[in-house]
Parts: C-alpha cells; sequence; structure tokens
C-alpha cells in the first residue's frame, strides 16, 4: 500500500470514528420530539460531557495522526509523547469523568426502569395518578423532584451512595445475565431511617394536621428500627403478587 | 536510497492495537455516559475500562521493549590483526563500530586485486550500507591492528534508525558520503 494510500485510509478511519462518536448523542437529539416539560440539565454535567466527548475526539485526533503522518518516527520523542497523550494521558481522565458522569445518569428513574421485567410493575405504580401507595403519592406531589427511586434506595453519605452503587451492578449483572428471580424483594428489611433525611424536622412531620401527637416518639422509634413508617402508612409499592413474574 | 524500507518501526503493529483498544474502551465510555443502560453498564464496566487499561498496558510494553532493546542491542568482540569481521559477499546483518583499534575496508577485484577503501578508527563505524540496501557485503573488512569492535544486529539497529533521529540523521549523512 503506497503511503498515500496508507494516509487516506486513517484519515477515512478518523473521520469516520469522529461520526461514530458522535452518534448516540444525535440519537438522543432525535428523540426528544415534541414539548416534554423536564427538569433543567445540571450545568456540570453538561459540560462535563462535553469534555469528555471532546478529549475522545482529541484522542482520535492525536492517535490517528501519528499513525498516518509519522509511521516513519514513531517512538521517536516528540511522537513518543503524542502517543502518550493520545493513549494514556486523555483517555485515564476521560473514563473516570464518564464514568462519573454515567454513574450520576444511572440514577435516573428511567434507568431504573430500563430493567424492564422486575422494574415495570413498580415505577407504573408510581406514576399511576390513582395509586395511593407511598411511592405513587411521593411522586405525584413531586416530593421528590428527581432521581425517584435513587433518593429512597440509597442510605446517607459516601458509604450508601458507593452500597447502593455495588447493589445496582449486582442488580444489572442479574438481569443482563437474566439469573434474577421474580418477584424482585429487597435483600434485607428497608432502612426507614432514610424517609428521616426529608420528613425529620418538617412540620407535617414534628405535628401531623390530623392528629398533631401522632408522631410522639416515632422518631426515637424509627431511629431504633422499632418502628416502620408502614407500620401506620400506606405500602410504598404493590404487594409481592401484583409484581413481575419473569417471562 | 532504500531508505523507506528501513523506516518502518518494527513494533507499529503494537502501537495500532494499542490504539485500537484505547479507543474502543474510550467510545463504550462515551456511550455509557451518554446512554446509561444495564447493557452499556456492562460493556463499560465489564468490558471498556479493561480495553483503556490494555491498551496502556501495551503502549508501556511498547516503551519497555524499545528501552530493553536499546540496552541489549549492542554486543562487543576483540579481533586479532589480519583477522576479517566480514567478507565480500557475506549478507550483511550487522553494523559495526571501532572502539579501540583500526578497521581495514578492502575490496577484492580478480583483476585488480586488493585495493583499500578506507583505514577507520576509534569512533567510526562500518557495515551499514549491506543493512540499508539488503544487499552482500560490497568490501571485506578486517582487523589492521588488535581492535575491539561494537556490533549491532539488524532488528536492533532498525529500531535505533527509526527511534533516535540523532543516529538516524549520523547515519545518512555518512551514507550520503560514502556512496
Amino acid at each position: 500500500m503506497s503511503k498515500t494510500r496508507s494516509r487516506l485510509v486513517w484519515i477515512f478511519a478518523f473521520l469516520t470514528s469522529v461520526l461514530l462518536s458522535w452518534l448516540p448523542l444525535l440519537a438522543r437529539v432525535a428523540e426528544q420530539e415534541g414539548f416534554v416539560f423536564e427538569q433543567p440539565e445540571d450545568v456540570i454535567m453538561h459540560w462535563a460531557e462535553r469534555a469528555c466527548i471532546l478529549i475522545f475526539i482529541a484522542s482520535i485526533l492525536l492517535i490517528t495522526y501519528v499513525l498516518a503522518f509519522r509511521r516513519d518516527r514513531l517512538m521517536t520523542g516528540g511522537t513518543k509523547w503524542l502517543l502518550f497523550f493520545g493513549l494514556v494521558v486523555l483517555p485515564l481522565p476521560a473514563a473516570f469523568l464518564s464514568a462519573g458522569v454515567g454513574m450520576e445518569g444511572s440514577k435516573a428513574t428511567e434507568f431504573c426502569q430500563s430493567c424492564h421485567e422486575p422494574m415495570d410493575p413498580f415505577v407504573d405504580d408510581m406514576m399511576d395518578r390513582e395509586s395511593d401507595l407511598l411511592a405513587a403519592v411521593h411522586y405525584r406531589n413531586k416530593l421528590i423532584q428527581t432521581e425517584h427511586c435513587w433518593n429512597c434506595h440509597s442510605d446517607y453519605g459516601i458509604s450508601g451512595t458507593a452500597e447502593a452503587k455495588m447493589t445496582g451492578l449486582i442488580h444489572i449483572y442479574k438481569y443482563t445475565t437474566n439469573t434474577w428471580n421474580a418477584p424482585i424483594q429487597l435483600y434485607s428489611d428497608y432502612k426507614w431511617t432514610i424517609c428521616l433525611e426529608c420528613h425529620a424536622g418538617s412540620g407535617y412531620f414534628e405535628s401531623p394536621r390530623n392528629d398533631p401527637e401522632a408522631h410522639d416518639g416515632v422518631l426515637e422509634g424509627v431511629m431504633s428500627g422499632e418502628y416502620a413508617c408502614t407500620d401506620c402508612h400506606e405500602t410504598s409499592h404493590p404487594p409481592r403478587e401484583e409484581r413481575s413474574t419473569k417471562p | 536510497m532504500t531508505h523507506v524500507a528501513m523506516t518502518h518501526y518494527p513494533r507499529t503493529k503494537w502501537l495500532v492495537l494499542a490504539g485500537a483498544l484505547g479507543l474502543l474502551g474510550q467510545l463504550s465510555a462515551v456511550i455509557f455516559m451518554l446512554e446509561a443502560t444495564p447493557y452499556t453498564t456492562i460493556i463499560f464496566i465489564g468490558g471498556g475500562m479493561g480495553l483503556i487499561l490494555l491498551g496502556i498496558l501495551v503502549f508501556a510494553w511498547v516503551v519497555y521493549r524499545d528501552a530493553k532493546a536499546r540496552a541489549e542491542s549492542i554486543s562487543s568482540k576483540t579481533f586479532t590483526a589480519g583477522e576479517a569481521i566480514f567478507r565480500q559477499g557475506d549478507p550483511g546483518d550487522k553494523i559495526y563500530i571501532v572502539k579501540k583499534g583500526e578497521i581495514e575496508i578492502v575490496r577484492e577485484d580478480k583483476e585488480k586485486g586488493e585495493q583499500v577503501l578506507a583505514r577507520l578508527r576509534d569512533g567510526e563505524y562500518f557495515g551499514e550500507m549491506a543493512l540499508l540496501t539488503a544487499a552482500p557485503r560490497n568490501a571485506t573488512a578486517r582487523a589492521g591492528t588488535k581492535t575491539e569492535v561494537l556490533s549491532i544486529d539488524r532488528e536492533d539497529f532498525q529500531a535505533l534508525f527509526s527511534g533516535i533521529p540523532a543516529f538516524r540523521s549520523s547515519i545518512e549523512a555518512v551514507v550520503k558520503q560514502r556512496s
């Protein structure tokens, strides 16, 4: 293959790669038809996404440039540094940044629902305007703004986040390998202290409208694990018999 | 000149592999970032991150092999006066550098007899033409006195030639002068 032809092949490979790298973004834009009200996009996530894509394109550019135009000087002083940037310096932070953005994106309710068979009954009930179950009441009244599943199923702090992510990875593994058991249920009893993150200290919690003394001693009881919120309130999700069976 | 054939870096395919692995890994990261689903998560966590690390490992291996080849590429041998380092017509597989002593470059001609083309002393090198042209040796090299000679074989010479610009320009200048 002549040198010019070889370069043309590399340039074609570069342009194809750049085009491919933008396809997922273009596909997502194409999906947004009509007016849909959505929460404003997180500015940091927005720019982190763009930064990752630009770094990715810079990597493609560097590697393709070196292999196409500096092939006769590979691993010489300057070229070696270009390759070092294209293969190490740029991809590593971009991978971590992408992982961070993706992990943040995986907190979305849509992400949880993308495991359709096991999760549909939960999300469908939550979005049902007629449902009186706790998750549906919270969703309908926008008591939780975004990331509805995540907010109630991740514990406090970094360890709570890490634990929820690890559990999520196990869920993903079980779903993609079709080794999950129907109907799904929590691994252990729900931690009702998670509810206190929003409710503790609020006026309605301290002094409920219909019965101002109804919550006396409840905070201590929930903290100690003696009480569960559903001892008095509706359950959060449909009962076991209404959840999916495995297809 | 036949320099183009000599400038091919011997570990190019490994660098192409490293680049392909790194870019594939990054592509999976970007797709996961833009569209987080169970499958893109599995592809990125289970494969993409590994591909990026593998690409970096392949690149590190190439850098390590280069450094090792440079360190091991030179061997030393001492010749007694009159002893031939190589003979005219031999296949060319090494380049030589005079470390200490004197080397005579002799052309053997049936009609004219022996003809001394050059006497090389400390720091000068010879035998590069056969490596660059892939032709047999065009002259005999023999020690004029007890001489210590350093040698670099073909593969290492290629790595040095394509990897060290100063070495390459030096060789090219001498080849131009000698041809």
